[in-house]
């Protein structure tokens, strides 16, 4: 098993069921399931849903020299941990994505993790675990939401692909068994719950069921060879337990099933449900929705003990926390319709206090936000400073992008705002900031943005300019805008 | 070690991929015990291959750093190779101070040619830019490294500071645009402790364990600072927490941050939170006061008034600079295009008086992997008189546990 694994990791040459076995070593050692310890800052990471974001949320960046091997490549499917997605041995080098680039070339990575891998892999452990070359693989490739942390969405104009992102975030909460906490002023929790996408079943998911299944009986081996070979049978599927696995992909069309939200529980805030049964609650000068919202979020995070505070309770778990459109009007937040608000504060100060919530809790938070109804700008640098991460959607839906054969292939634009800096100087900054995201049929994933291929010699194209106007309004990265059409730094 | 030595730059610059074969070595370098095998023999116009970790050219980089700070190098090889491959003269360390980098340029290097069988063929023209390369800060980082990473030492150099005689008296503005200033907090925070001065640090922008995680990075002990003393931490995250959801104090102390309330308008509690921190009592025998605040922008998030921002800061100032003669260090957020006119206030308001001014901004053209930002050193010889501020420009790129510094355009992976 050992010889199977580091073999992998050098020649890419593995068997698929070695390889499908490599990752139960490595998710052993997260304890909280659907989370997984960031290397460098030595944070527990959660998947939003969409791994190709996931990849943008954080990197691993270390010491880290070459181009990551995770980071989503055009026409691509999206990246998965080297470890487990070798499924087709032996494939061509590029052709196999990013995965085989990475299990298969390991001196095309930095010296540091080749020694490791090396040395890992020369020390074998009792039993059949996996080797933890995996592990390492695993941790290096992708990032993820930090335990923690407040990842702000920027809606789009018509706020498509931000409830959708949010629904991901959800989704991937109740695959993963953690704990939902859903706020809303708009749509009732249940109906957003009704509507989060279906899991995709792909073979990983089910192999990996298999596996958490197969770790519980100890027997890795035998049952897992078995499992795997009846791995289509229905018995698998009637019991959904929670997946260990870090990052799934979602199939917009279809809805989540009933069997899968029973299993998790999740709390719900509707602020009209709220607001008639205690006229007066004041807390700190905030705004009534806030200081309720706040309120309801801490008795969760203190009755359910995810603040840390019952440790001699059972699993520890996640509380995922979803608030929509905060900020609009129907948080009776007057921020939207008017540059010089009654109170400028309310807003900012629920974050703080927000912040402070998640910073001593396990918890993460996901806020979508009408940014582009804010009128008072300075609101928006100040919440932008006050959020971890910033992630701005720009639609194509309705601009005069949406015919621009430049973007023919994208359904929008995603621009990064700010970073999380977390335990370290530096922050996790991953090496592209041109991204936009799309709609596939079923998925929606986040893709560097690249130039279509120019095919034609003499016609140049007329919208060229265009594409590099925009390139330099993307190219923003951690807050640095790019300014001066002339301006040379270097 | 004086002797400037310089390899093939334009080698390295121009021609095609080509992988030497690493036995082919000259037999002069091998019998050096302490270099290990160079760039071999007939391939001066052609240039290794582009990754400086393929091991064909790691051996050559050796030769490089070791040439430049013999008792140090050796073992963080790794990290400095990209850079020390396209720079081509060494320095002794203790000489390339980035003001001496961009002060002079170096007017007549004396190059020595070390026995590289490409090199011996005969002197070949140098570029026109050789002289820029001979002073990368590329080496101090080479050396920076090597030694203890306690705060960051280049900055140190760039100020002109040493903890061991801290200065008196000064307000330092932190400053920061487009990109995050929040590395100079840390600094200044591990500097002042290891500097033996008592510290009272307003982090409101993190929780403590991630400023502790940080400092510890930095060399720096947190807990024990707090243990002994030295460090009065207020976690303004966890004190917003206690005054918002928290029952009545017991001992009825306001809290520090008891303006977010609402009942007071003014941070007079956040004041007397700072003096009763930094009184002098007759035991202790710290060196001087700090106040360190990360970061004032959120007070105004938090509902305070801007004036009421600039009076508490007068305040400190009175009583931190002028009594106690102490330090105070404020980092605030503020780019020249933004929005929020409260913010711009208290920013211009605190630059117009404050003896030293660290202004980080993100690059004007955009990320760079390589070159995190620009940092703009205003230092103000007098508040009273009208002399020139002195003025430095320096890019920076921030690392796992240092911050290196250079000369604008001098980043080593431009040259």
């Amino acid at each position: 098993m050992m010889a199977a694994g580091g073999g992998a990791a050098r020649g890419g040459g593995a068997a698929t069921t070695s390889t499908s076995f490599r990752r139960s070593g490595g998710s052993r050692l997260a304890a909280v399931p659907g989370t997984r310890p960031a290397l460098r800052h030595g944070q527990l990471l959660l998947s939003c849903g969409v791994p190709s974001l996931d990849c943008v949320l954080g990197w691993w960046s270390g010491t880290r020299r070459r181009r990551p091997c995770g980071i989503p490549r055009p026409g691509r499917p999206c990246p998965q941990p080297p470890g487990r997605a070798v499924r087709g041995a032996g494939r061509g080098e590029r052709g196999a994505g990013p995965s085989c680039q990475a299990a298969g070339a390991g001196r095309e990575l930095w010296f540091g993790i080749e020694v490791l891998i090396r040395r890992e892999s020369a020390v074998p452990r009792a039993g059949a675990q996996a080797s933890s070359a995996s592990f390492n693989w695993e941790l290096i490739s992708g990032g993820g939401l930090a335990v923690g942390t407040l990842l702000l969405i920027e809606e789009d104009k018509y706020g498509v692909y931000s409830s959708l992102l949010f629904k991901y975030f959800l989704a991937e909460g109740v695959v993963c068994g953690h704990d939902l906490f859903v706020a809303s002023a708009q749509d009732p929790p249940a109906n957003i719950i009704k509507e989060l996408p279906a899991p995709l079943l792909d073979d990983n998911f089910k192999t990996e069921r298999v596996e958490a299944t197969a770790a519980k009986s100890e027997d890795c081996q035998d049952s897992m060879q078995i499992a795997w070979r009846y791995q289509n049978a229905p018995k698998v599927e009637t019991s959904p337990t929670t997946s260990m696995k870090f990052g799934h992909y979602y199939d917009v069309s279809k809805k989540m099933s009933p069997e899968l939200l029973q299993s998790i529980k999740w709390h719900s805030f509707f602020l009209p449900d709220e607001l008639p049964l205690e006229p007066k609650l004041k807390m700190c000068n905030m705004n009534c929705g806030y200081a309720r919202l706040l309120r309801s979020i801490q008795s969760v995070i203190y009755q359910e003990g995810f603040d840390g505070s019952h440790p001699q309770k059972k699993q520890k778990n996640i509380l995922r926390i979803g608030i929509q459109s905060l900020g609009s009007l129907l948080w009776d937040d007057d921020i939207c319709s008017t540059n010089t608000p009654e109170d400028i504060h309310s807003l900012t100060k629920f974050l703080y206090v927000l912040r402070g919530l998640l910073r001593k809790s396990l918890s993460a938070c996901i806020i979508t936000m009408p940014s582009h109804l804010i009128e008072n700008k300075a609101i928006m640098e100040r919440v932008t400073n006050l959020s971890d991460m910033v992630v701005g959607l720009e639609s194509f839906i309705g601009s005069e992008r949406e015919t621009n054969p430049l973007y023919k292939d994208y359904h929008g634009l995603l621009h990064v705002h700010q970073i999380p800096r977390l335990n370290s100087l530096i922050c996790d900054v991953s090496d592209t900031k041109d991204l936009a995201f799309r709609l596939k049929r079923k998925q929606f994933t986040v893709e560097r943005l690249h130039l279509p291929p120019d095919l034609s010699d003499t016609v140049s194209r007329s919208s060229k300019q265009d594409l590099a106007e925009s390139a330099k309004l993307l190219s923003s990265g951690c807050g640095a805008v790019a300014i001066g059409k002339k301006h040379l730094d270097f | 070690m004086l002797g400037l030595e310089q390899s093939e730059g334009p080698f390295l610059q121009h021609g095609h991929a080509h992988v030497p074969a690493p036995q082919r070595v000259p037999s002069a370098l091998q019998r050096d015990s302490s270099v290990r095998p160079s760039v071999p023999e007939g391939i001066p116009s052609e240039r290794p291959s582009r990754d400086p970790h393929s091991a064909s050219v790691r051996p050559s980089v050796c030769a490089f750093s070791l040439s430049l700070c013999p008792q140090c190098v050796p073992q963080r090889v790794p990290s400095v190779c990209p850079s020390v491959l396209s720079v081509s003269l060494s320095v002794p360390p203790q000489c390339v101070s980035p003001q001496f980098l961009s002060a002079r340029p170096l007017s007549a290097p004396t190059t020595t040619w070390r026995g590289w069988g490409g090199l011996e063929a005969g002197r070949r023209p140098r570029p026109p830019h050789a002289q820029l390369w001979s002073l990368s800060p590329v080496l101090t980082r080479a050396h920076t490294h090597t030694h203890a990473a306690a705060m960051l030492e280049e900055l140190n150099e760039l100020l002109d500071a040493t903890p061991q005689r801290p200065d008196t008296g000064k307000f330092t503005l932190l400053r920061d645009s487009r990109t995050d200033g929040s590395f100079l907090v840390h600094h200044f925070l591990s500097f002042y402790l290891r500097a033996g001065c008592k510290v009272c640090f307003l982090a409101l922008v993190q929780s403590f364990s991630h400023y502790n995680i940080v400092a510890q990075k930095l060399g720096v002990s947190l807990t024990a600072a707090k243990e002994r003393g030295q460090l009065v931490f207020l976690e303004g995250l966890k004190s917003c927490l206690d005054l918002v959801f928290g029952e009545e104090e017991p001992s009825g102390q306001p809290s520090p941050l008891q303006f977010i309330s609402g009942s007071v308008s003014n941070l007079k509690d956040l004041f007397d939170f700072v003096r009763t921190s930094l009184a002098p009592t007759d035991s202790d025998s710290w060196k001087g006061r700090v106040l360190l605040v990360d970061d004032l922008s959120v007070l105004l998030s938090l509902g305070a008034a801007p004036v009421d921002v600039l009076d508490f800061i007068h305040y400190c100032r009175m009583v931190v600079c002028s009594q106690l003669k102490g330090n105070i260090v404020v980092l605030v957020h503020g780019s020249e295009d933004s929005e929020d006119e409260e913010n711009k206030l208290v920013v211009t308001s605190l630059c117009h008086h404050s003896n030293l001014i660290l202004w980080v901004q993100g690059l004007a053209t955009g990320f760079c992997k390589d070159v995190h930002g620009e940092i703009k050193i205003i230092k103000r010889l007098s508040l009273e008189s009208t002399e020139q501020d002195v003025i430095q420009i320096y890019q920076y790129k921030i690392q796992d546990k240092n911050v290196t510094f250079f000369a604008r355009g001098l980043s080593a992976a431009v040259l």
